[in-house]
């Protein structure tokens, strides 16, 4: 979804990542999509039930138990299901609507000619269709998870008891347990060691490397917090319950292994930062190193997960046979699926905290370029709007359409542009339809934009001299009018305008407005100037070829906006209306033979800038989300699949998950050249991908099947994790703040997706002959 | 016998392996029907591939069955919650061998949810009862085949159990450790518990087992008391103390056998089995270490 480019530039070329306005959206979609999924599991698992005698044992039927919920959800479903058909049916035989309800939401309108297709953001549909198929899914999801959650409930009666009696017993337990863990030989041990880094630091300390008694103090810390943590957790798992005693188990299957220490020792040297190696652009220090370190962290926490995952664990114990011992006992085959799950998730989760303490330890005592740190070493909260490009109105224009942006013929079209020149009526003009309410009291009267272009010469130019631009800030209350011809671009009320103009020359008189700085008297005219009349211009302004560069926005300009009610206005894209911008940003190239490339997050309002460290912290998040779905990936696969299998699969399906863009194209049979079977043809026949596609009734059976396969597709693209919207390296490594509920989305997305996978676990075991 | 002196109970219980495609590969078991009472000491008899570990594993869950039904304290073999009141040594000894005989029992302890201080205190015990307390640190990794089992049955013990089921239980162990093993489970009858346990060494069987069932090729060939069993109704032992054999006595014998319709088959001395000849070497050189065994006739002779 977003990714730093080669020139350290926040790419957010799918739009912004989700938040909470997409979580309907985001339930409906996983109810129709898990719900499709539940309901095969329910018809397979109903035609199991009648293969087997549960009517001549009753241990079978304890094994098999089919309620008449079970059943009676089931049978909704299908009828669901079937009216969906019929829904379906209606849509092909041209209907739009069934009793007055709309079918199914309008089909998006085709992106402009060049541009990439880019999927709406999830949101609630209210067409009869997608109710009626999340509807179906809801039954079939509470079907098939009837028995899974009842099973959860006997599960959390016997391994979490909240009560007194459950916390006295899990005192006693930790009581019990800590005496064994701090005995005293443990202590010496741990005491002998504490010295040992005492005399080392002592050392450091005495060499007077300040730097690398950071380093020294910092790893020390780190290693004191994962240690309190470690012993924490071992005291959780001494509550009572058999997912605890399996959880504990794999803590120390997984340390005692060694598998954890190879791969620590191997691979922590890449943990180091990339400018100790080898040189790099002062400015690009810093993302450059937490790029090398994201990865280092990736592959550390996730390789020895999944190894731990799949081979060790359910695997192991089938093949050593140890599960005799456990399934012996009480304990719900279910329970060691969670204990599996809890223990190794627990575990690596420690070592993802270790290592994520000691790469901000790295990074905070290398030495980092001043320039790196003003462009990177900071975590920005943006405001965002939304771009359009505008010139003259398209009755004026030679091909009587509206200026859409210049498409130079970059293999990447993200971004567009508008043409340079003094009389150039092209503009990008960012919308800001809602600004915080704070920054009409900014601090020091002023608000920062910042903003990153491209810029596309066409003339050769002169050496380290960049592009002149101009901006034009503009309120609500100053609406601008889409000019007729050339000129400048007037405003709405000519009136207002001439008023301003007059105003702005007398106030020039007595001070220079363009070479005002904030907290001086002339910022204080210029901010008055804004408030009154909602405008302000800041003319020719050097811009270099992706540098992150900035202005001062008079906070004067924001209270004018947050004063009245801007209305609402057409949305050129969709025709609905949507809410009128309080604040537009006109940006022009002043320079003539140079192209000025822009996309919409090159240009945002600062509202306020947060720690690095902390959005470090937040960035592991997204690492946490995988590693959660892959250990979860890997316990269920192994539930039914030996080790190896286990591990292919998820290796397969979680490296599908970094190619969802292409599954997505593939699902949507809308691929270069056509799908598989139009592709080989073409390949057989020597064709270019390019060239149409035949009309013959080969051709027509080719691009039958790959709409077949493309259907294929579709349903088995869910199966694979969207893993591109849980990384946030970029957004980390750029210096964009990791916003919380982007964090809280991450994080239901990944239990939504988790959550059917431990269904299909619940199933898996439960009809696992352990002996067989 | 009441039905709630019932503790296992198999009601044409079969189990047939099918392959991948549901083919029928064997038949394990065959409609086997089986009742084990409170207290006793049962024995499952047969040759490899009999079906003893299947009827075993079906009893606790491990296997489905095919056919038929399985019921342990009155609860079909399904249910979890009658796991609570079983202990099982497994064949071998599968525990987890990173952790120590300390470590395993806690493990084994809170699957039944035993409180910490009942699961160390019982855990203590066990591994005083069993012989390993001074390798109760060392992992399972370093311990011998013997000492496995010794803790596996440890971890049989865990909860108390009402019916112990052990599938070969003297597999790996020496002769001493198998008469150990021998005495604890009639030590587990004297306790009221019920033991189900099968094995193919026959003397370990017919040493400690009160009723036999004798498997062979899934089916169930014979049921019954083991003295029941092995009585040979149609023949007499008669054993008789300081008497010197000859030909005179033998002849009396044949005279005195044949007046009651009968007829001398033959005279001689008794002999002991190997197990308790090697018992009683081990003792001896205990008793007196360093002298060395003398058999009885040897010993007759000296005198």
């Amino acid at each position: 979804m977003m990714s730093s480019a080669l020139f350290g530039i926040l790419q957010l070329d799918k739009g912004e990542p989700l938040g909470f306005a997409h979580i309907s959206g985001l339930a409906q979609s996983w109810l129709q999509d898990a719900g499709g999924f539940a309901m095969i599991g329910l018809v397979v698992y109903l035609l199991y039930a009648m293969m087997t005698p549960t009517d001549k044992s009753q241990s079978e039927k304890i094994r098999v138990p089919v309620s008449f919920f079970m059943v009676g959800c089931a049978a909704l479903a299908v009828l669901c299901y079937a009216s969906v058909g019929g829904l379906y049916a209606l849509q092909a035989a041209g209907k739009t609507a069934f009793m007055g309800m709309p079918l199914a939401p309008p089909p998006l309108p085709p992106p402009p000619p060049g541009m990439p297709i880019v999927l709406p953001p999830p949101a609630f549909q209210t067409e009869l269709i997608p109710i009626m198929l999340m509807i179906a899914g809801t039954l079939a999801l509470l079907g098939i998870g009837e028995p899974f959650a009842r099973d959860m409930a006997k599960i959390r009666r016997r391994n979490l008891t909240i009560g007194t009696s459950g916390i006295r017993r899990f005192v006693q337990s930790v009581r019990s347990y800590a005496g064994d863990l701090l005995n005293a030989r443990r202590l010496m041990g741990l005491g002998v060691f504490l010295g040992i880094y005492a005399v080392f630091g002592l050392l450091i300390f005495a060499f007077g490397s300040d730097r690398l008694f950071g380093i020294y103090l910092g790893v020390c810390i780190v290693g004191l917090t994962v240690f309190l943590l470690a012993t924490l957790t071992l005291m959780l798992f001494e509550a009572e319950g058999p997912v605890w005693a399996i959880a504990k188990l794999s803590f120390k299957e997984a340390i005692r292994s060694q598998l954890l220490w190879v791969f620590l020792l191997i691979f922590l040297p890449f943990l180091f930062p990339a400018q100790w190696f080898r040189e790099i652009k002062p400015s690009d220090e810093l993302r450059v190193t937490v790029e090398r370190m994201d990865l280092a962290l990736t592959l550390l926490v996730l390789i020895p997960a999944l190894l731990l995952a799949s081979f060790y664990g359910i695997p192991n114990d089938i093949k050593n046979l140890n599960i005799y011992t456990v399934v012996s006992k009480p304990v719900e085959k279910f329970e060691i699926v969670l204990g599996r799950f809890v223990g190794y998730l627990s575990l690596m989760t420690l070592v993802l905290i270790g290592l994520t303490g000691v790469s901000l330890v790295l990074i905070m005592n290398t030495s980092i370029s001043q320039r790196a740190k003003d462009e990177t070493y900071k975590a920005r909260v943006p405001v965002r709007g939304k771009l359009e490009f505008k010139s003259v109105q398209a009755k004026y224009r030679a091909d009587k359409t509206e200026f859409e942006g210049t498409n130079v013929g970059r293999e990447f079209d993200y971004r567009k542009y508008i043409p340079g020149g003094e009389g150039a009526m092209q503009r990008a003009i960012w919308k800001f339809p809602s600004i915080p309410a704070n920054m009409g009291t900014a601090q020091d009267d002023r608000v920062p934009v910042e903003f990153t272009f491209d810029i596309f010469k066409l003339t050769k130019g002169e050496q380290n001299k960049g592009a002149f631009v101009s901006f034009r800030f503009v309120t609500h209350n100053a609406k601008q009018e889409q000019p007729t011809g050339a000129g400048t671009w007037p405003w709405a009320d000519k009136q207002r305008e001439k008023e301003y103009q007059d105003r702005k020359r007398e106030i020039s008189k007595r001070v220079n407005i363009e070479g005002a700085k904030p907290g001086t008297p002339a910022w204080a005219e210029v901010n008055k100037l804004a408030e009154e009349f909602g405008c302000f211009e800041y003319g020719s302004k050097e811009v270099f070829d992706y540098q992150v560069m900035g202005l001062e926005v008079p906070a004067g300009l924001f209270r004018n906006a947050l004063q009245g009610n801007p209305g609402t206005e057409k949305d050129p894209r969709t025709e609905k209306d949507v809410p009128a911008p309080r604040v537009s940003v006109y940006v022009k190239c002043e320079t003539p033979g140079q192209l000025l490339g822009m996309a919409e997050p090159d240009l945002y309002l600062l509202e306020y800038e947060q720690p690095f460290t902390i959005n470090y912290v937040k960035g592991m998040v997204g690492l946490w989300c995988w590693l959660c779905i892959l250990i979860g990936l890997a316990v269920a696969c192994s539930t039914y699949l030996s080790g190896v299998l286990s591990l292919l699969v998820v290796v397969v399906i979680f490296n599908a998950g970094f190619f969802t863009d292409f599954i997505n194209d593939l699902a949507a049979n809308r691929t270069v050249g056509g799908g598989p079977f139009e592709s080989m043809s073409r390949l057989m026949k020597a064709e270019q991908p390019t060239a149409p596609s035949s009309e013959s009734a080969g051709g027509k059976a080719l691009s039958a099947a790959d709409k077949g396969w493309s259907w294929v597709v579709r349903r088995v693209s869910k199966v694979v994790p969207d893993l591109q919207s849980f990384d946030w390296s970029a957004f980390v490594a750029e210096g964009f703040n990791v916003d919380s509920q982007y964090i809280v989305v991450n994080l239901l997305m990944m239990s939504g997706y988790l959550l059917p996978w431990g269904i299909l676990a619940y199933y898996l075991m439960k009809s696992r002959e352990v002996a067989a | 016998m009441a039905e709630s002196d019932i503790v296992v109970k198999t009601q044409s219980l079969t189990k047939v392996y099918r392959d991948f495609w549901g083919r029928k590969k064997k038949t394990a078991l065959n409609a086997l029907d089986l009742t084990i009472h409170k207290g006793e000491i049962f024995g499952l008899l047969g040759p490899n591939g009999s079906g003893k570990t299947t009827t075993i594993k079906l009893l606790l869950g491990l296997l489905f069955p095919t056919g038929g039904d399985a019921f342990v304290f009155g609860e079909p073999a399904a249910k979890v919650e009658k796991n609570e009141r079983i202990g099982y040594l497994p064949e071998e000894s599968y525990l987890y061998r990173f952790l120590n005989a300390e470590e395993t029992l806690d493990f084994y302890g809170r699957l039944f949810n035993i409180d910490p201080d009942t699961r160390r205190k019982r855990a203590a015990e066990l591994i005083e009862m069993v012989g390993l307390s001074a390798d109760k640190k060392r992992i399972l990794k370093e311990y011998s085949k013997g000492m496995r089992q010794r803790i596996g049955l440890a971890q049989a013990l865990i909860n108390d159990p009402e019916l112990v089921i052990l599938d070969e239980p003297t597999s790996g162990l020496d002769p001493l450790g198998t008469r150990w093993m021998k005495d604890l489970i009639l030590e587990l009858r004297k306790q009221g518990k019920t033991v189900l346990m099968c094995s193919h060494r026959l003397d370990d069987v017919q040493d400690v087992c009160d009723r036999i069932a004798i498997l062979y090729n899934g089916d169930l060939q014979t049921l019954g008391k083991v003295s029941t069993l092995l009585e040979d109704a149609v023949r007499l032992e008669v054993r008789a103390n300081k008497v010197k054999e000859s030909p005179e006595l033998k002849a009396d014998l044949e005279a005195l056998f044949k007046k009651h319709g009968g007829e001398l088959e033959t005279v001689g001395h008794p002999t002991t089995t190997l197990e308790e000849l090697f018992l009683k070497i081990v003792e001896e050189s205990k008793a007196r270490p360093g002298r060395r065994y003398l058999p009885p006739t040897e010993t007759a002779a000296k005198q």
